[in-house]
């Protein structure tokens, strides 16, 4: 009977033994991960070009085209305006060169040709639709924003996917020749938060 | 002798001196017509002045008026040729006529805006925290210019202080750098906020720039 208990109680030992071995040899295996960084891959139109018919039912007189950001990466992107008058501005080779005014100053409807030819309110806006998050949905201005250097943030798109944005713009009616009038814009891009 | 010297004592020389002095000093009548001598060129020039300005205010007033009567008389003309002639004129092609008003078609005009946007579409791809070694490594940068672009493009990294850090050479349409060194070698260990200017060009001429986009990224230099 002892001598079988002794046989029993070898065996637990050594099961144990040999267990305790195996636990051993599995704590030192590690595991090594590796991430790249992730890419910014976005475009945007470089030419964006604006109509005004004076002509036109009051809906229909200014036209702009859409203005379509895309995020080709996987990854949700801030989408930003550089500010500054350098920035968003009428472009050196603009040959109508009116003064940039915000949309209040002016009683658009009643200007004559000297000042309908003289001033423009010309904003960007964000169109409501597929923005992961809109941080700003009213329009900025070009006069608005041309003193502060920096950034004014948009909003967020997700990985690829797309948003638009167009101008919007208060102007005079009364035009004594055909008017063409370019604008930069200078779009910036990081990775959302 | 004395008397001989003194002649104011004497008043017959003093008579003598009394009618000669009349003779001397011009009358009133004579001084009139001296004065009236010397004034008259400048009044003729005066007159001469006067007249001219005169005359020329004349002629220009005359001028306007003619000029102006013959303009009236020009359109009162026209006017009057036009209604005297209502006759219906020959034309011999009447293809421009369409039917219905005057309008425009602004879906035509949204769609042209739009596809001009669309033609100008540029691309901006770079890793969002290059990585180097040291500074006179290479880095994995990771820029590429896709071949749907129709620009050139040249990407300029600089930091937050604005210190140029890196400048790329222009890439044409399907083009990229997997790795570069930074043009600027002068920094040292760190991570850096940085922003990746993309300046897009139509042609390999500066004077052909379009505009520029920007991504803001990490640099780290161990």
């Amino acid at each position: 009977m002892l001598k079988r208990k002794s046989i029993i109680l070898f065996i637990v030992i050594f099961s144990c033994f040999f267990s305790s071995t195996a636990m051993a040899a599995v704590s030192v295996t590690t595991i090594n991960g590796s991430v790249s960084p992730t890419y910014i891959n976005v475009s945007a139109p470089a030419k964006i070009i604006f109509s005004i018919n004076p002509n036109a039912e009051k809906t229909d007189q200014f036209i702009s085209p859409q203005i379509v950001i895309e995020n080709h990466s996987n990854a949700p992107v801030k989408v930003k305006l550089e500010t500054g008058a350098e920035n968003f501005a009428q472009s050196v080779e603009s040959k109508w060169k009116p003064t940039d005014v915000l949309p209040k100053e002016y009683q658009w409807d009643m200007l004559g040709t000297e000042d309908s030819e003289s001033y423009l309110a010309l904003g960007l806006k964000t169109v409501l639709g597929s923005w992961r998050k809109l941080i700003r949905e009213d329009p900025l201005y070009v006069k608005e924003q041309n003193k502060s250097a920096g950034s004014i943030e948009f909003g967020e798109l997700n990985g690829n996917s797309s948003a638009q944005l167009v101008l919007v713009c208060d102007y005079g009616l009364s035009f004594s020749e055909k008017k063409e009038c370019d604008y930069k814009i200078v779009w910036s891009f990081s990775l959302a938060d | 002798m004395n008397e001989l010297q003194d002649d104011s004592l004497d008043p017959r020389i003093e008579q003598e001196e009394s009618d000669l002095k009349p003779r001397m000093e011009p009358k009133k009548e004579e001084r009139y017509l001296l004065g009236h001598r010397s004034r008259k060129p400048f009044l003729f020039l005066l007159s001469f002045l006067v007249g001219f300005m005169v005359l020329a205010t004349a002629i220009f007033v005359g001028d306007r008026f003619m000029a102006n009567s013959s303009k009236d008389t020009t359109a009162q003309d026209v006017a009057a040729t036009e209604v005297n002639n209502p006759e219906i004129r020959d034309y011999a092609d009447s293809e421009s006529v369409q039917e219905g008003e005057l309008m425009t078609d602004d879906n035509d005009e949204q769609e042209r805006l739009n596809a001009l946007a669309e033609e100008s579409r540029v691309y901006c791809i770079i890793s969002s925290a290059p990585y180097f070694a040291d500074s006179n490594s290479k880095g994995s940068l990771s820029i590429s210019n896709p071949k749907e672009s129709n620009y050139y493009s040249q990407v300029v990294i600089k930091t937050d202080e604005g210190k140029e850090m890196y400048v790329s050479p222009l890439l044409a349409p399907d083009e990229s750098i997997e790795s570069d060194y930074l043009t600027n070698k002068d920094f040292e260990p760190g991570s850096y906020h940085c922003y990746a200017y993309f300046n897009y060009y139509s042609s390999e001429e500066s004077s052909s720039y379009l505009g520029s986009m920007c991504a803001e990224i990490n640099i780290m230099i161990d």
